[in-house]
Order: structure tokens, then C-alpha cells, then sequence
């Protein structure tokens, strides 16, 4: 019933490497630009959907991504933090990434996804709509996210990719945590 | 320590490398058990059993110590080792000062053992006082005795303390303890001695353990071969025995012996030739042409051997391994999936199967016993006794205590409380910080007690006990209590509280646990920095804990901390409100019962209120506390009475009690989900996460926003697709 669609244990073993074999992760892996320099070191990101946009997170910091599952509502918990789950035998919170990011509250649907990242050390689901792709980028292609507040130390998003035409949105997700709980992340 | 000294044994000291993190562990231990025997001894001195104790871990601690070559541990240790030796002997009496000296001899030795565990060099002369002070219990024991032995016994013990001993010693000399005297020894065994399962090689080598020993046999009584029966004892023995153990200690080798033997021992003159004619070699067994060794015959010897290293004062060992802590979690997980899986199993078991079943059922009674068994025994390894850090307190106390001029009693009581073991080891630093806090804020000095009335010496109690889930540890002072109206203007001028705030004494109380706030008038080393409390708290929240301060002025204060057991199993009652399942653990509960809606009465504006047995309960509903929406309006409701910390008893309205199940708590760490005060969570039979409910939090909060969402929604959805 719980499938582990990928289990990425290693995920980086080497950086400009192409994916593991086809069949063992049933999302597919492109390169990115073509043009980029072929010297460039790349850094392979996890690529996901949220509404209609398209956001990624540093496949180093991404553990598994799951399927849906039943999430434990915890009254009281943050609004971000939609619950907790069963992680083979441990109990890990599940972040509302839409209402972290100032949208809606997630209605469940059996398409969505569960990102199990570690953030700080340790492992917090980040529930997403769908996971897209895993790309390799060069840092050079990271854009600066313009910011429209100003001054902020703390942001959610590390820079833009665009990639064939879409915009990816880079989530930093060691910032997602610290606000989120008003605790330090240690 | 000084590894520059010991140039020449470099080698050596690089292979033994590897084991210094194992024997700064054992030294820890072993600092620890030394210092609770050294307190019992000073409760009351006379008794044998700590001394002993002490005694054999003091050796220990030196026996490491030198083979590491920390020559400023060996010298501390072995001074501390004959003062405690003097004691054993019946030399010099034990009195509360004693002890005290010792104990605070043992507080430099932890000192110099933790500078040696991090690599640096404890201050100069960091030692110098506590080996005075042992040596002046030195002085004080030797005059009680002959002048002849006192010179003798001053002597070694003075050079080695300015003359550090030479650690390549595998072991540091004992010191000498009386002038030897030499006994001959006549062993007659009766000829049931062999029968007895006795073994007279096990003398032989006790004896010899004492000191200089020639053993002649005499063969007389052998008869011919063929008459020869292997059963019977025809040997006698002529010991003689050179030796500086008291005559009494000799006497004592030969005591399991004595129903079935003649022992004759009497001292020679000094300078009585000691070997014997027909002398054979100590090492020879005397009765091994006879006797092959049975089975019972080791057995004599594996607890003669026992006693026998209890006499010589080493460590006596219950046996124990030391394993690294994943592979204990490992096994705890485990244990933890087999109670998972043995829910599902039960849940999915056809009830009338089983039933019909008897040997189905015996079969599973069975198994569910061991289950349980093995749980209790995985749990125990993890578990510790909080006893560990107990003991860190009375140096804490003392050490406050003298510095600050005021004297301090601790008291101790549920040390045996098992907590896990990470638990245990974060609510050192906490801890110690209340007690310094008690002891500096709380106990008054000693003249100001008197004018009030109250004994000099200032009184704290430091208690452990577990309640339900949980394990509550209580500081108690007889102190001044909390000066309320400083700490109110104190968090006034911080801008903690509004000018003009109406609070209530308990909310005031609870006000230092604010971050900054300090009404110590003068900064010292020990406390008045405002950092403490808040700093206290924080890491009590992180171990899921809550901590609470109840005061009365002029009377005293209490902290008290509740905290989870993390990890363990935990019986547990499934309830159910909405689509959600909450487990509360059995200890809590007093009763459930289900009742009509239309016996709660609704106070307007304030709670819900039912009656039972003439006792008006408050309830509180699940539902609305959690903002669940509310599906079934039956018109029936369950009720669930619990007890609460403080011994009041509410009740919890829920849509069912689903009944007992067995529970493997998991902590909600994360600090996300600390926040929504549950007592943990647990894997329920489905692989659902299901939440621990912590009734006293329960009480305190209150009521959560209404719904953000529909849950239900949510929740059936899920049921759905999980049941797909």
C-alpha cells in the first residue's frame, strides 16, 4: 500500500554521472543546458510541482521521496506542519510546503508525494504534488531570486533555474524549518 | 598526563591507546560508585559493605590509572586507597569526616580524571590539599598504633606522594600493612573433605595470596594403591606462612574448611626458619594425584576464588559487556516492530478462531507473555537509573555549599527510577543548574535560618518516581521560597510583564524561567546570571519534559520535572474521537464509562461538568480541544476519568474507548511537535502514526481553534486509500 517510489541513500556519488540505471527511479534524468560548459561541476536537484509551479531542492538534502500516505494530524503543531507519519518504524513531521509558502492548506490526494528530507539533521517530509524529474545543473546557472523584501538572512529560496523553458524556484531547506517551529534548528 | 615523563614507554603507551576511552568510561563509573559508598559510609560507618566497596573501586580507578601512567591519578588514588585500606583493617575508625575528606578526594580525582580524559594537565597542586588531608588521616591512624609499625607505614607513604610511584609497576604497591609475621599452619582435613566438594589446592593458593608460603605434606596417612579409595582425603599439610595480613585473615582461609578439619595456627618468633624439610612447591596440587577435578569440585573453587578475590579487594564483577549504543537501538526497534507486528496480527485474528481454538489460544498467551518479557528486558538495557546523575548532585551541593558558607544536607530518594539512557545523561546539566540555583537562591545562611526558626543546615530533596508515562524528578529546598514582588518588579523593569499585571503567584513563580531574568544582587560563579533558568527549561522541553516551580514563602521551593519515558513500552487505552485515534496510557485512567449526552451539564461560557458519585468532574471534549469536527452527534458519549499530576481527576469525552493495547512510545522530538504537548507517538497495527495524549497538558491548554480545515476530510480519504 506504502510504496518507496526511489530511495536515493546515496545521492550524489558522483556529480556529473547520469542517474542510476533506467527502472530502478521511474522519474527520468536530464542533463541541463546543453551549452553549459562541460567542466562545470553540476548539482543534481530534485524537481517537484506545487500548484502549477515548478520548485526543486538539492537532491543532497532529499533522503526518499514516498507516496501519500495517511498523515497524523497533531493538533496544536504549526500551521505549516500538516501532520506526522510512519517512517519505517519512526515518527517524522510532514511540512505543508503550499502553506509554508503562504498558499492554502493541502487537501490530501493519493497523486501526491512526500519528499523526506534532512533539514538541520533531521528527517521532515515535505508534502508535495507530484515529483517531476531530478536535474543536473552547473552553479552557473543559478540565478539570484530577486528580492522584492529587502534585506532577508533567513530566505526560502536559494536562486532561479530555468530549464527548457520553465522557471524552477530552488528551495533552501535548511530555512524552511527555523521559522517554521521558532525553535533553532540545532 | 605527563606524557613528556614517560618518553621511554611510548610504544607501550600507543597500544594501549585504543582502550583509554574504555577506561575513562569505567573510571566515570567507578568515580560514581565510589562516591555513593563513601556517602553511605558516612551515614553510618560502621558498615562493612560500602567500605568494601569502595575500597575495590578506589583500586580499580588507581589499577587503570597506572597503566595509563596518570601518575597525578595513581598518586591521589593510592593515597585515597590507604586511608580506605586503614579502615578495612579496623586501624582507624570511620567517622562523618572521614568520609568527607574522602568524598572531597574523590571530587580532585574526578577532576584530574576528566583533565586526563581531555588531554590537558589539571591546575598545579590541584591535589596538594586533598593528599594533605589524607595524609594528616594517616597521621592520625598511626599514632593510634604501635610507634614501631607507624614509622614503618609513614615511611612509604610520604616517599610516594612526593616521589610519584613509578608507573611501570603493573600494579602500585599495596602499602604494607602491619609487620609480617610467620604462622605455621597445621591443615588436618578430615577424610569427608573431598566428599564435601572441598578442594584443598584452593587454600593453598589462598595462602599464598597472603604472603611468602611453604607448604610441606605430610604422606603418612597414605595407605597401599590398592587400597587407595579416590574419595577420601589421606593427605595432611604443614603450612608455613609469612605474611603482614592479621592473624584473623589467615584464620579465615581455612573457615569452609573448619567443620571438617583441625587447623592449628601458630605465629613464630621472627626469626624462626621458615622452610620446611619435605617442602613441595606451593604450585603443586596435593590432592590432584587422587583427584581429577569433578564438576563439583570447580564449582568449590570458581566461589572460593570469588572469595577469594574478595579478600584480596578487587573489583567483583557481576559480569556485564559493553555493547554500542545502535546496536542496543537496533535491537529496541526491533523489539518495538514486534509489538507492532503482533497488534496487527491480533487485529486481523478471527476472534471466534481463536476462541474455539484452545491450544490456538494457549499457543498465543503464550507468545504474547514472551513478547512482553523480552520487551521489559530490551527496555532495561537502554533504561538507567537515574541514580547516575543523583549522585553528581552531592558534589554539586557541597561544592556550592562551601563556597557560598551555608550548609547543605541533600537527600536522595527513588534512585533506582529507570529512565533511558539518553534522557538520563541530557538532565545532568539541568538538574545541576536547580540544585545551584536551590542552594544560592533558596537555602538562606545559616543565621538567618536560625532567626527563622528553622535548623542551620538547609535541607534538599531530590526525588525520582514515575507516574504513568512519565518520570517526575522534584528539587525541594526548606528555603526562603521565591521573593515574589522582586521577581515581579525585576520582570516588570525587563519589560517581561506590563506594568500594572494582575498575576497570580504560580504565574509569578513561573516567571523565572524567563530568559535574563536574575534578582541576585551579586554575580558569582554559581548563579545571578539570568542565564540559568531559561536555559533549564529550554532543555527540559527538548527532552519533552515540562518543568514547573511551586513556592511558599519562608517555607521552601519545588521544581518539578516531568519528563517521558522515551522508548519504552507502555499500556495504553485506544480511544477514538472523530476519525482520529488517541492512546492514553492505563495509568492515568481511574475509569471509563459511557453516557448520555444529556447527562453533561453545560456551564455557560466556562466548561462541561458531569457528575459521578455526587463528584462534580470537569470534561473535557477531544473534539473541541482539538478542533476536530464532531460527525457522529450520538446521543450517547464516552467518558474516560483520568488523574492528573497534581491528583485531581478530570475527564476526557471521547466517541469510544476501543480498549487496552500495548505501546511502543516514540518521542516526538521534534520541537514542531514538543510544542503540541503530547506525550509521544506510537505505531498503531495499521502503520499509522497514532498520538500519546498528556492529560496534564490537556488541562492546561486551551481549546484550539476550530477546525482549520476539515480533518475528516482528510482523514476519510485516507481511510480510503488505505483500505484501497
Amino acid at each position: 500500500m506504502i510504496a518507496v517510489t526511489s530511495q536515493v541513500d546515496q545521492p550524489d556519488r558522483a556529480l556529473v554521472e547520469p542517474l542510476p540505471p533506467a527502472g530502478t527511479l521511474p522519474l527520468t534524468s536530464t542533463l541541463g543546458s546543453a551549452a553549459a560548459a562541460a567542466k562545470e561541476p553540476r548539482r543534481k536537484f530534485v524537481v517537484f510541482a506545487l500548484d502549477a509551479q515548478h520548485y526543486c531542492v538539492d537532491i543532497m538534502s532529499v533522503r526518499e521521496i514516498r507516496m501519500a500516505q495517511t498523515i497524523t494530524y497533531i493538533p496544536g503543531a504549526p500551521k505549516h506542519i500538516c501532520g506526522v507519519i510512519n517512517l519505517r518504524g519512526s515518527i517524522v513531521p510532514v511540512c505543508d510546503l503550499r502553506a509554508r509558502f503562504g498558499g492554502r492548506e493541502t487537501v490530501l490526494l493519493p497523486t501526491q508525494r512526500i519528499v523526506i528530507t534532512m533539514i538541520g539533521g533531521r528527517a521532515i517530509g515535505l508534502l508535495v504534488d507530484d515529483v517531476l524529474d531530478i536535474l543536473a545543473i552547473p552553479q552557473i546557472e543559478i540565478a539570484p531570486v530577486p528580492q522584492a523584501d529587502g534585506d532577508n538572512d533567513r530566505p526560502l529560496f536559494r536562486g532561479l533555474i530555468s530549464h527548457n523553458g520553465t522557471m524552477l524556484i530552488l528551495v533552501e531547506t535548511e530555512n524552511l524549518i527555523d521559522p517554521l517551529t521558532n525553535v533553532p534548528a540545532n | 598526563m605527563s606524557r613528556s615523563k614517560t618518553a621511554p614507554t611510548g610504544n607501550r603507551m600507543s597500544s594501549l591507546e585504543p582502550f583509554k576511552a574504555t577506561y575513562f568510561q569505567e573510571c566515570e563509573e567507578l568515580l560514581v560508585s565510589l562516591e555513593a559508598h563513601l556517602r553511605e559510609l558516612g551515614a553510618a560507618p560502621s558498615s562493612r559493605e560500602p567500605l568494601d566497596a569502595a575500597f575495590r573501586a578506589i583500586h580499580s580507578i588507581k589499577g587503570g590509572a597506572a597503566m595509563f601512567q596518570f601518575a597525578r591519578m595513581v598518586a591521589l588514588a593510592d593515597a585515597l586507597e590507604t586511608a580506605l585500606d586503614r579502615a578495612r583493617s579496623g586501624r582507624v575508625a570511620i567517622s562523618r569526616s572521614m568520609a568527607g575528606r574522602l568524598l572531597s578526594a574523590t571530587d580532585i580525582l574526578s577532576d584530574l580524571a576528566e583533565a586526563a580524559r581531555s588531554g590537558s594537565e589539571a591546575p598545579d597542586g590541584h591535589e596538594t590539599a586533598a593528599l594533605a588531608a589524607l595524609a594528616a588521616l594517616d597521621r592520625r591512624a598511626t599514632r593510634t598504633t604501635k610507634p614501631a609499625q607507624a614509622k614503618r607505614r609513614v615511611g612509604p607513604t610520604t616517599s610516594k606522594r612526593t616521589n610519584v610511584p613509578s608507573c611501570t609497576e603493573p600494579e602500585v604497591a599495596r602499602p604494607v600493612a602491619a609487620q609480617p609475621a610467620t604462622y605455621r599452619i597445621r591443615f588436618e582435613p578430615g577424610p569427608e573433605l573431598l566428599r564435601r566438594g572441598l578442594e584443598p589446592i584452593a587454600i593453598v593458593r589462598n595462602l599464598k595470596a597472603l604472603g611468602k608460603l611453604a607448604v610441606s605434606a605430610d604422606v603418612s596417612g597414605l595407605p597401599a594403591f590398592a587400597e587407595l579409595d579416590t574419595a577420601i582425603l589421606y593427605l595432611r599439610w604443614t603450612f608455613h606462612l609469612t605474611t603482614s595480613a592479621p592473624r584473623a585473615t589467615v584464620a579465615a582461609v581455612f573457615d569452609f574448611a573448619a567443620t571438617s578439619a583441625t587447623v592449628e595456627i601458630v605465629e613464630l618468633p621472627v626469626s624462626a626458619p621458615t622452610s620446611a624439610s619435605a617442602s613441595v612447591s606451593a604450585h603443586s596440587p596435593p590432592a590432584s594425584p587422587f583427584d581429577p577435578p569433578t564438576q563439583a569440585d570447580r564449582r568449590t573453587n570458581d566461589r572460593e576464588n570469588v572469595a577469594d578475590r574478595r579478600g584480596k579487594g578487587s573489583d567483583r564483577r557481576v559480569g556485564s559487556i559493553r555493547v554500542e549504543l545502535p546496536r542496543v537501538e537496533r535491537l529496541v526497534d526491533l523489539v518495538g516492530e514486534i509489538t507492532i507486528a503482533q497488534a496487527m496480527v491480533l487485529q486481523h485474528l478471527d476472534q471466534t478462531l481463536v476462541t474455539q481454538n484452545p491450544q490456538l489460544f494457549r499457543a498465543l498467551t503464550g507468545l504474547l507473555k514472551l513478547s512482553r518479557t523480552l520487551q521489559d528486558s530490551v527496555m532495561a538495557i537502554r533504561a538507567q537509573p537515574i541514580q547516575t546523575i543523583f549522585v553528581r548532585m552531592h558534589r554539586v551541593a557541597r561544592d556550592s555549599a562551601e563556597q557560598l558558607g551555608r550548609e547543605i544536607e541533600l537527600h536522595t530518594s527513588g534512585e533506582t527510577t529507570q529512565l533511558d539512557k539518553t534522557t538520563v545523561e541530557q538532565l545532568a546539566d539541568p538538574l545541576m543548574h536547580i540544585v545551584r540555583n536551590a542552594i544560592f537562591h533558596g537555602i538562606e545562611c545559616p543565621d538567618v535560618r536560625l532567626a527563622a526558626g528553622k535548623p542551620a543546615q538547609g535541607t534538599i530533596r531530590l526525588s525520582a518516581r514515575q507516574r504513568g508515562s512519565r518520570i517526575i524528578v522534584e528539587v525541594a529546598d526548606d528555603g526562603a521560597g521565591i521573593d515574589r514582588e522582586a521577581v515581579l518588579s525585576r520582570a516588570i523593569a525587563m519589560g517581561i510583564v506590563p506594568a500594572g499585571a494582575a498575576l497570580d503567584d504560580a504565574a509569578i513563580d513561573n516567571l523565572i524561567f524567563s530568559p535574563g531574568l536574575s534578582t541576585a544582587k551579586t554575580i558569582s560563579d554559581i548563579a545571578g546570571r539570568g542565564v540559568g533558568m531559561d536555559v533549564v527549561h529550554q532543555n527540559i522541553r527538548k527532552l519533552g519534559g515540562h518543568i514547573q516551580i511551586r513556592s511558599s514563602c519562608g517555607i521552601g521551593t519545588t521544581t518539578i520535572i516531568s519528563l517521558p519515558m522515551t522508548l519504552a513500552v507502555l499500556d495504553a487505552m485506544k480511544l477514538t474521537c472523530g476519525l482520529e485515534t488517541y492512546l492514553l496510557p492505563i495509568a492515568h485512567i481511574l475509569e471509563c464509562m459511557v453516557v448520555r449526552r444529556s447527562a453533561i451539564l453545560n456551564v455557560p461560557g466556562s466548561c462541561k461538568v458531569i457528575e459521578v458519585r455526587g463528584k462534580q468532574i470537569q470534561l473535557i471534549s477531544l473534539a473541541q480541544r482539538f478542533g476536530l469536527p464532531d460527525p457522529q452527534q450520538s446521543e450517547r458519549v464516552a467518558i474516560v476519568l483520568a488523574e492528573i499530576d497534581d491528583g485531581s481527576v478530570i475527564g476526557l469525552v471521547v466517541d469510544e474507548v476501543c480498549g487496552h493495547q500495548q505501546i511502543i512510545v516514540k518521542s516526538l522530538r521534534d520541537p514542531a511537535l514538543a510544542a503540541a504537548g503530547f506525550a509521544g507517538g506510537t505505531i498503531l497495527g495499521d502503520g499509522n502514526v497514532a498520538l500519546i495524549l498528556d492529560v496534564n497538558q490537556l488541562v492546561r491548554g486551551a481549546a484550539m481553534a476550530a477546525a482549520r480545515t476539515p480533518r475528516s476530510m482528510r482523514v476519510t480519504f485516507n481511510a480510503e486509500f488505505n483500505a484501497a
